[in-house]
């Protein structure tokens, strides 16, 4: 093989204006793939069979691990802040705290980030393995869609799974939250009052949609990140640690984002 | 049956293949050989439509003579690539099996794509019969996952796979590598088998060099992204030419040892 030409430019103003095209065209990338994939289900195109496969790995296989997180996070900030509330007596706001703060924002957030970790990392490698052992191009011969075949059922599979995952990890979280309160002697009628005054509709609703956006997020960007994997074994542990790193960042950004939306 | 026009294809700046020009004939098996990073596995993706080049055609008669004009896969949409590949078959290097699904469905796959009107057992059948024609059991292979498979075995299953809808082309991408000599010369015997019963059209990757002398009917030798011969298997053993010699030789020492 031989070079054409050698690059042009050199130097630090060169190489960070190749950084920022490079961010640019990996965004171009995950839009690219997220308006296919909704170009697809749009179109009815779904495999149902994969999309069950996704639901239970994605939904089923993430509910311990995403309740005990919002679990204890809960927990935690039920011990810390139990004294204070009863020292003032405002023990009736405590349930109030713990479901707001629950279905907001560590319910949703907290979930994201076990499933990016858990099932973000899942997808990457078995699209990055699939891809460094040609397994894509064989789809591509065999005139199948990899997008359609691999990508629809995840990304379906998130979206569908996040809200309903997120909605179970907010309630144990708010029991995580009751236990705590129990055992500081706080009534059991005080405490779901309190979490009944607190728990507004817009509330789990805002929830719902932060679960859905994160959803799209994690399955569109561990695809996209394993689907571009390069040569090798080492190539797919790269994907896979980029794969958790973006899709918690962009978690937390979105998560922003939402909050400036939504107050 | 495939004709090659000036292929270009250039990867960032490099220049992986400079103005290929080679024609494949009905019921051919042609081999390229060349030295690694030459440029033989992206002519073949080019082939299977997987890789698109920079310029040039590649022409595909699917219909024979007096049939529909011929499709240039260069410019082929991904749609209209689709229709062209049930007629062109790959077996990869490392067989590219579907790991999470088993012999039976990796074999039954295309089928479930093009043939959906075919029932269960007849898709069983047809699975114990392209089982049968690579030389494999088909009593208890269908049931087993790749992972359980030998080297030879799983290429012997992607071979299935890719004859499953008859194709009149197969590319093979490096099929002796990685097997022991007895499993090479019988995946050679059926590449050969599979023109003689079946009359396909073969484009085969190799760097074996004895297997493609034994199996081809001609050999394409790349070097540097440039096609420097295409010869049948005799001439290419009588060939002058310093970089055939060296690479036939298996020598150390020659004009192939500056190649990056």
């Amino acid at each position: 093989m031989t070079a054409t030409s050698r690059r042009p430019w050199s130097g630090p103003l060169a190489l960070l204006g190749r950084q920022v095209l490079d961010q640019v065209a990996l965004l171009g990338q995950w839009c690219v793939l997220w308006f296919q994939a909704n170009q697809l289900v749009s179109r009815g195109r779904i495999n149902g069979r994969l999309l069950v496969k996704q639901l239970d790995a994605l939904g089923v296989g993430s509910i311990p691990m995403a309740c005990l997180t919002v679990t204890f996070s809960s927990a935690v900030l039920a011990v810390y802040t139990i004294d204070q509330f009863k020292q003032y007596g405002f023990t009736d706001y405590i349930g109030r705290l713990i479901g707001m703060s629950v279905t907001r924002e560590l319910g949703p957030v907290l979930t994201a980030i076990v499933v990016a970790s858990r099932e973000g990392s899942r997808m990457a490698a078995e699209l990055a393995s699939m891809k460094v052992t040609e397994q894509i191009d064989a789809l591509r011969c065999m005139a199948t869609d990899p997008v359609e075949y691999l990508v629809v059922p995840r990304y379906l599979g998130a979206l569908l799974g996040m809200p309903a995952l997120t909605t179970l990890a907010s309630f144990s979280g708010i029991c995580g939250g009751y236990l705590v309160a129990a055992a500081h002697a706080v009534p059991r009628d005080v405490y779901w009052s309190s979490v009944a005054r607190g728990v507004e509709p817009a509330y789990i609703l805002s929830g719902g949609i932060k679960a859905l956006l994160f959803g799209a997020i994690i399955a569109t960007v561990a695809c996209r990140t394993g689907l571009s994997t390069g040569f090798g074994s080492a190539a797919v542990g790269r994907s896979v640690t980029a794969s958790v790193v973006l899709c918690v960042l962009l978690v937390h950004i979105a998560d922003f984002g939402l909050a400036l939306v939504f107050g | 049956m495939i004709k090659i026009r000036e292929l270009r294809f250039l990867r960032g700046a490099q220049v992986v293949l400079d103005g290929i020009s080679m024609t494949v004939a009905q019921g051919e098996i042609v081999s390229i050989i060349g030295p690694s990073g030459c440029g033989k596995t992206t002519l073949l993706k080019c082939l299977a439509g997987l890789e698109r080049p920079t310029s040039g055609s590649i022409l595909l008669d699917l219909d024979g003579p007096g049939g529909d004009p011929e499709v240039d896969l260069a410019v082929l949409s991904e749609a209209d690539l689709n229709e062209v590949r049930r007629e062109v078959g790959m077996v990869f290097q490392y067989a590219a099996l579907f790991d999470s699904l088993s012999v039976r469905e990796n074999i039954a796959f295309p089928m479930y794509r093009f043939r959906p009107d075919m029932r269960e057992a007849e898709i069983d059948d047809e699975v114990a019969r392209l089982l049968g024609l690579v030389g494999l059991d088909h009593t208890t292979t269908p049931r087993k996952m790749p992972a359980e498979l030998s080297g030879g075995m799983r290429k012997r299953v992607g071979l299935a796979r890719a004859l499953a809808l008859q194709p009149r082309v197969i590319l093979y991408d490096e099929p002796s590598s990685g097997l022991d000599p007895i499993s090479a010369a019988s995946i050679d015997k059926l590449i050969v088998g599979m023109r003689d019963q079946v009359g396909v059209t073969s484009v085969v990757v190799s760097h074996h060099v004895p297997n493609v002398l034994r199996t081809s009917d001609r050999v394409a030798m790349l070097h540097g992204g440039q096609l420097i011969t295409v010869s049948t298997p005799a001439e290419l053993s009588a060939s002058e030419d310093p970089r055939v010699r060296q690479f036939i030789t298996g020598s150390s020492d020659g004009p192939l040892t500056d190649i990056e």
